[in-house]
């Protein structure tokens, strides 16, 4: 399955400069869409793939604004998985210290 | 690829620095200086000046910046999956010691990297902004020698 997914996205990602109808872009842009929250759930390793294509994309000078705001809430729920990733890393250090800081304490007493 | 603003960029740096390396040899060589008094010395310093400013808001082509923001995205997926692990006590782990400025440097480089794609958005068929540019190539060498520290591959 990850095979499978990696080519699909590095073939795109190769045509991406190439296409210039609204339609075409469209099409990519629900492909990606639909893939988001499988790569976030399954795949981490190629989002930046996916990030590269929203770059290209939103350069493009055939993208109409519709697409962009979907580009841009595409990028936004990349990033929003980051931050989160972040704020589950700060939480379980958090977590992590206050148990071993009752170990601690218990031992102790 | 052949840069007409580059060239046009750099062609004057280059003639003024020709002229700078002469004026100074002759200088350090007490040689006399014809007309080189006060006033000239002082015109060359401003032009220097003028360069040197111009050298800094110089422009940088869009595929080194799509190029640039390629490995940042890469690196930032890195400290994503980094951050994912659990704390050390089975292998593979990550340590929290390490999430702090891990976290830090991947918020720093993701924010250079969106203003620069975001200047590229709004300048089409321009250079890219020479400043953004090195902000984000310094939070990507940022985040790469915390990950160095911390033994992340990347």
């Amino acid at each position: 399955m990850l095979n499978v997914i990696t080519l699909t996205l590095q073939i795109i990602a190769k045509l991406v400069p190439t296409i210039t109808t609204s339609q075409s872009i469209q099409s990519i842009i629900d492909l990606i869409v639909a893939m988001i929250p499988l790569l976030i759930q399954e795949y981490q390793a190629l989002l930046p793939t996916v990030q590269n294509i929203i770059a290209v994309l939103s350069q493009s000078g055939d993208v109409t604004d519709d697409q962009i705001t979907q580009l841009q809430a595409a990028s936004a729920a990349i990033d929003a998985h980051f931050e989160a990733t972040v704020a589950a890393a700060r939480a379980a250090d958090a977590a992590a210290k206050l148990k071993a800081t009752a170990t601690a304490t218990a031992a102790t007493t | 690829m052949f840069d007409l603003r580059r060239l046009i960029l750099i062609e004057p740096t280059v003639r003024l620095l020709r002229f700078g390396l002469l004026a100074c040899a002759l200088l350090a060589g007490g040689l006399p200086l014809a007309g080189c008094a006060d006033g000239s010395l002082q015109k060359f310093k401003t032009e220097v000046g003028n360069v040197a400013s111009a050298i800094t808001s110089a422009k940088i082509n869009r595929k080194a910046v799509f190029t640039a923001a390629s490995v940042a995205n890469g690196l930032i997926s890195t400290a994503d999956i980094y951050l994912s692990l659990p704390i050390c006590g089975k292998a593979p782990c990550r340590n929290p010691a390490a999430t702090e400025p891990i976290a830090n440097a991947q918020a720093t480089l993701s924010s250079a990297r969106s203003a620069m794609l975001d200047f590229m958005k709004a300048h089409p068929g321009e250079l890219g902004d020479k400043g953004l540019y090195d902000a984000m190539v310094l939070a990507t060498s940022q985040i790469k020698s915390i990950f160095a520290t911390y033994g992340v591959n990347s």
